[in-house]
Formats: C-alpha cells, sequence, structure tokens
C-alpha cells in the first residue's frame, strides 16, 4: 500500500478546493487526477493551465470515467451529501467540507450507507490540527486542571456589515449564517475538548443579513453539571481575520487559548507543569509541513486523511463526530427558533 | 532587466494594518495608533534616517492613503524603495467566503473605474477576461499595483498564499507569467514570498526560473519554515537566489540579537524584511541588523 499511487478527485473548485487540490499535489503518493466543477470559467481556467488534471462539469460523469480512490467535496454544503452518496457507491474515501450538511435529517442516508460499507471519511474541522488546539486538548484530557467546570468561547470575525448576496445568505443552501459558516468550527472544538453537551439553549440575531443569523450565543450543559457558553459572530469590528478564543475554567486552574497563545494557569503544580502560570506561543509550538497554504492546519489535517487511507489510522474529525457536531448545531438553531428554550441533545 | 540589488533592511507593513501573528489584541491597539496616517508616515521617515532604504507595502485598502504620504514627502518619494506584495489575501479571503471565488475575482475587476481601466490598458472587457485566465492576471495585478504609480518600486512580491498554491497545483506557467509581467510591464522586479522556501527554492532552480529574489522567513526557531527548518536553510545553501529573510523575530518570539545571531550563520541572506511600531522598537532592531552586518 505504501508504494501505491492514490488517485484524487476534486467536486468544487473554489477557494477550499484549491487548496485541497495544492495539498493532494506535493507528495509522492498521492496525484490529483480529476476535478468536477460547474463553473465554466474556473474549469476553462484551470484545464488550461493543469492537462494532467481531466475536468468535468458533472461530478457523476468524473466518478464514472475515473478509477479514484479517494474525493474531495468542496461544494456549498447543501449539496454535501448527495455527492457523497454517489462518490461512495464507486468505493471512494471522502473528504468533506465544513459543515458536512444542512441538518442531521440529510445526513442519515450517508451515515447509513457507511455503516454498510465502512470507508475512511474526514469532515474539514481543520481547527483540530491547529498546533495551540491540539495541545489545548493534550492539556484537558491529561488533567492538570482537574475537573473542567466551565468555559467561555468566543469566535470572531469582521466580515459582514450588510445584507449579503449568494448561497451563503440563502439558509435553503447553507443551514443557516455565522454559527454553521464559522461558529461550528468552535462547537467542533468544544465536542472534541469536552464531548457533546447534554442540553443548550441560543439566541440568534440577524440584524444585517435577515436571512440568516450575524449573531448567535449559545450556552451549553454537560451531564456531569459543566457548563459553558459560546458568541460567535461575522459583524463585528477589529477581526481581520476569523478569530477563536476560549476560557476554560478547571478545579486547579485555567486555560486559555486562542489562535496565537495557550496561558495555562495552575493553583497546584500538576503533570509537570509548575504553580502559577505557563505560556506556550504558535512560534514555540510550531512545525513545519510539506507546503503551507491556508495555514498548516490545512496540511496536517489532509496528511492525516492521506495516513488513514494508506495505514488504515482512525481519523479523529470523522462523520460521525461531524455527525454529532451537526446534531449540537441543529439543536441551537430549534432552540434559537424557540426564543431560547432548552434544547435537549 | 538586471539583477537588482536589494535594500539591506526593509521595513515591514504589518504593523500600520494591526497584524501581530502573536497577538491580535496587540494589532489591534497598533491599528488605532496607526490610524492616524501622520504616524505611520513619521515612523517610515524614522526607519528611513536609520538605515532601512525600503518598505514594504500591501495592497492592504489602506496603502492608497500610505502612498498619497509618501508622494507628498520628496525625499520619501524619490530614495525610499518599496515593495510592494499582492494581492492583500485578507481582504479576497474575506470576498470570497461571501460571494465564491470567481464572483470575487469578476466584482473586483468590474469595480475599477473608466479612469482606472484606461490607466491598466483594460481592453476588451469582462467577457475576454473570461477566456483567458492570463488576461484576468494581468487586469487583476494592474488594479493592485494602481496606488503606487509613479512611486519608486524596487519589486513585486506575490504574496506567499499564492506562490505556495502556485507551486503545489504544479502551476509554473503561471509563475513565470507573473515575473515576466512584472518585468515587462511594469518594469521593475518580480518576486516571491514563500512559506515553504525549502520546496519554493528547489523548484524554481528546476523550472529554469533562476535567481529568483524570495522572500521567506528565517529565525532560530523555525517558525512558519516549511517543510522544516533544515530544508529551508539546506535550499538557501544550495539554490542562488535574493532572499529577503522575514519573521527574523518569529512574531515576537525570539530576541533581536538572537535573530541576528542566527541569520549571521547564514551569509546567502544580504536583505531583511523587520516590522516596527516605534522608534525605540526600530532603534532595536536596526542596532542588532548593524552589529550583524558590519
Amino acid at each position: 500500500m505504501e508504494n501505491k499511487i492514490f488517485r484524487g478527485g476534486v467536486v468544487g473548485l473554489g477557494k477550499m478546493g484549491l487548496l485541497h487540490s495544492a495539498i493532494i499535489n506535493v507528495s509522492k503518493n498521492r496525484t490529483l487526477s480529476a476535478v468536477s466543477e460547474s463553473n465554466g470559467i474556473m474549469r476553462r481556467y484551470f484545464s488550461a493551465l493543469m492537462p494532467q488534471v481531466n475536468f468535468y462539469e458533472d461530478y457523476k460523469e468524473m466518478l464514472k470515467k475515473e478509477t479514484l480512490d479517494f474525493v474531495f467535496i468542496t461544494t456549498p454544503p447543501s449539496s454535501h451529501i448527495h455527492i457523497a452518496l454517489e462518490c461512495h457507491k464507486y468505493n471512494c474515501h471522502l473528504f468533506i467540507e465544513k459543515p458536512l450538511c444542512l441538518n442531521t435529517i440529510s445526513a442519515q442516508p450517508l451515515i447509513d450507507a457507511l455503516e454498510k460499507h465502512p470507508r475512511i471519511t474526514m469532515v474539514g474541522y481543520m481547527m483540530r490540527y491547529d498546533d495551540i488546539f491540539r495541545r489545548a486538548k493534550e492539556l484537558i484530557d491529561c488533567a492538570v486542571l482537574g475537573r473542567v467546570i466551565s468555559f467561555s468561547a468566543t469566535t470572531y470575525v469582521s466580515q459582514q456589515f450588510k445584507a449579503g448576496k449568494g448561497w451563503r445568505y440563502d439558509p435553503e443552501e447553507s443551514g443557516g449564517g455565522v454559527l454553521i459558516a464559522q461558529g461550528i468550527h468552535a462547537i467542533d472544538i468544544i465536542c472534541w475538548l469536552f464531548g457533546t453537551p447534554r442540553v443548550v439553549n441560543a439566541r440568534t440575531n440577524s440584524f444585517y443579513s435577515k436571512t440568516v443569523e450575524d449573531f448567535c450565543h449559545v450556552v451549553f450543559e454537560w451531564t456531569n453539571g459543566m457548563t459553558g457558553w459560546l458568541d460567535s459572530s461575522w459583524s463585528v469590528d477589529h477581526h481581520r481575520m476569523l478569530e477563536t478564543s476560549f476560557q476554560i475554567h478547571g478545579e486547579n486552574g485555567s486555560l486559555s487559548v486562542n489562535d496565537d497563545i495557550l496561558k495555562l494557569y495552575l493553583r497546584t503544580e500538576r503533570g509537570g507543569f509548575p504553580r502559577g502560570w505557563t505560556l506556550q506561543t504558535k512560534p514555540e509550538l510550531f512545525s513545519g509541513v510539506d507546503i503551507d497554504i491556508g495555514g498548516p492546519q490545512f496540511t496536517r489535517q489532509d496528511v492525516a486523511f492521506f495516513n488513514a487511507i494508506i495505514y488504515g489510522n482512525a481519523t479523529e474529525n470523522d462523520l460521525k463526530s461531524a455527525y454529532a457536531v451537526q446534531n449540537v448545531v441543529d439543536c441551537i438553531y430549534k432552540s434559537a427558533k424557540s426564543d431560547g428554550h432548552p434544547v435537549l441533545i | 532587466m538586471e539583477d537588482s540589488v536589494l535594500d539591506k533592511i526593509i521595513l515591514g507593513h504589518n504593523q500600520f494594518f494591526g497584524i501581530n501573528h502573536m497577538s491580535s489584541e496587540r494589532g489591534v491597539v497598533r491599528e488605532q495608533y496607526f490610524s492616524n496616517i501622520n504616524n505611520i508616515i513619521g515612523l517610515i521617515k524614522y526607519a528611513y534616517s536609520q538605515g532601512a532604504g525600503g518598505l514594504m507595502l500591501s495592497t492592504h485598502e489602506r496603502s492608497r492613503e500610505i502612498a498619497e504620504g509618501l508622494r507628498k514627502d520628496t525625499e520619501l518619494a524619490n530614495n525610499l524603495h518599496l515593495y510592494i506584495l499582492l494581492p492583500y489575501m485578507a481582504k479576497y479571503v474575506r470576498k470570497a467566503n461571501e460571494r465564491g471565488f470567481v464572483n470575487m475575482i469578476f466584482e473586483t475587476l468590474e469595480s475599477a473605474g473608466w479612469s482606472e481601466r484606461i490607466s491598466m490598458g483594460f481592453k476588451g472587457g469582462i467577457g475576454m477576461l473570461k477566456q483567458d485566465p492570463f488576461s484576468m492576471m494581468k487586469a487583476m495585478i494592474d488594479i493592485e499595483l494602481l496606488p503606487f504609480k509613479g512611486l519608486n518600486i524596487k519589486a513585486v512580491f506575490l504574496h506567499n498564499s499564492l506562490t505556495d498554491l502556485a507551486i503545489g497545483l504544479g502551476l509554473f506557467p503561471v509563475l513565470d507569467f507573473f515575473n515576466e509581467y512584472i518585468s515587462t510591464r511594469h518594469r521593475t522586479s518580480p518576486a516571491f514570498c514563500t512559506l515553504t522556501s525549502g520546496l519554493t527554492m528547489p523548484y524554481f532552480h528546476s523550472e529554469g526560473l533562476l535567481n529568483p529574489i524570495i522572500m521567506a522567513p528565517f529565525n532560530p526557531a523555525g517558525f512558519q519554515m516549511s517543510p522544516s527548518k533544515e530544508a529551508c536553510e539546506e535550499a538557501l545553501h544550495r539554490v542562488p537566489a535574493r532572499v529577503v529573510a522575514m519573521s527574523i523575530l518569529a512574531a515576537g518570539y525570539v530576541k533581536p540579537s538572537d535573530a541576528c545571531a542566527y541569520l549571521a550563520t547564514l551569509p546567502e541572506i544580504k536583505s531583511v524584511i523587520v516590522g516596527a511600531s516605534s522608534e525605540s522598537h526600530i532603534d532595536e532592531i536596526f542596532e542588532s541588523l548593524t552589529v550583524m552586518s558590519s
């Protein structure tokens, strides 16, 4: 298996499709064989520039004509599940960009198909491969904080200050606004760090976008009594890039994490960490990757997917975990629709 | 075009736009201070007086304002070399998130006014650009460079996301096109920013793009040096190129003296780009750099 060249396809050559295509291409044991893109301009441009890749307008035709080991699905979320089901019929391993789908009901046929005929799956929750958030996960798992009692989290970007145009603002196509587009990364991190919550209450505000939410405020509760909240918006000032931060409070101290720095404060020495502050920054935790395009976390994520295909490793952000994240999102929207009524997950 | 000699010290631009890779909060505080254009021009003037022969500027929304400020200062306008980094990726990523990749490109082009289109030699309209990727790229480059027209541009860098994306996709013709177009149409040196110099430099060499200008991170922490610090150093030693070291302070993690001691072990590096947000910061960094080069 290690010497085999794995042939990949990409469905949807937008920003994320290009990024994953480049990462696919930089290793000797995998190759980008085919791309399906419905937009004629993109197809014309890239078929001229990449003669070694076969371009298709229709992904079904691509699957019929090519023999692919894996497919990256990077189209708008409303199309993810039916494309994935078709790829599954052709025995392809599946990488699906986040969010997995519009809601859990729509994902059920894919879950069922994978139960009967398992393939390697991954959903693009790349923050799990960020150096700082990985370090935070290690610290929580080794219980230096003791039991986690509570957390607060924010995910902000300065993006939306007027009504937008396009599929992102059509809930039938996108599933919702800032929560499902960007806040969902934080939901994934929350589920990854603390497990699936028991209940959520949420409120949303669609000040600019009207059709989808620009602000989302969520309160979570777990069966062990742990609580936390998330505030997510794409309509706040002073965040030129998407920034996610967590303040986690435990029995033995606290942990503050954002895209740049991790700050651990312990009331008593534990797990090799001293009493008081321990700081770790992005430069300190950095490790190189084959190619760094949108951030090393994207490359690490894709390499983990390829390694799962080659060596049969388990993937962390697989379809099952993404389904659980989607279920939390469904419940958040349900709660917001009922004026913040608690919804049991 | 002859290979031009790059300035030893180039002042970076991130601090002016609130970009701080170590701390977003610190970035916001700096953005507040530099919201006054006089504070930006004042710091550029000070850096120039202390030995920075060049200034890096991305095609950020505020660059037009900075370019205007430079034009008003005869000494800076005549003598300070500009190193342009294009495009300003955050702007395009935000637009692409909202509108999709294709819409983002054509809405940007369509937003150019008539006077801009004429000065770009923008003929044939959007329809023609949709047929040919190189025509589209020409128009995008021209529109990005408009604010700097008439200034002393020493080199135009392709943003690392695009350089590395093109290399990943194996699109050497795109990189070669950029190289040619910047030289011939804009009559300045083409250059490439990369976060993967260990891969980029051998790739350029193997494709016949010789002695390129490369801007890449070099710091003792190995921060942003992919595939690895060792691979980047090895490529630097092996592949002839004019290299501008960036991220030399690893976003503030490395002390200027340690950064300079490390750079002193890499004699191939003749030029560095450093960000500085105050005169005292400039004094501290430039002093270490002067010790290194003396």
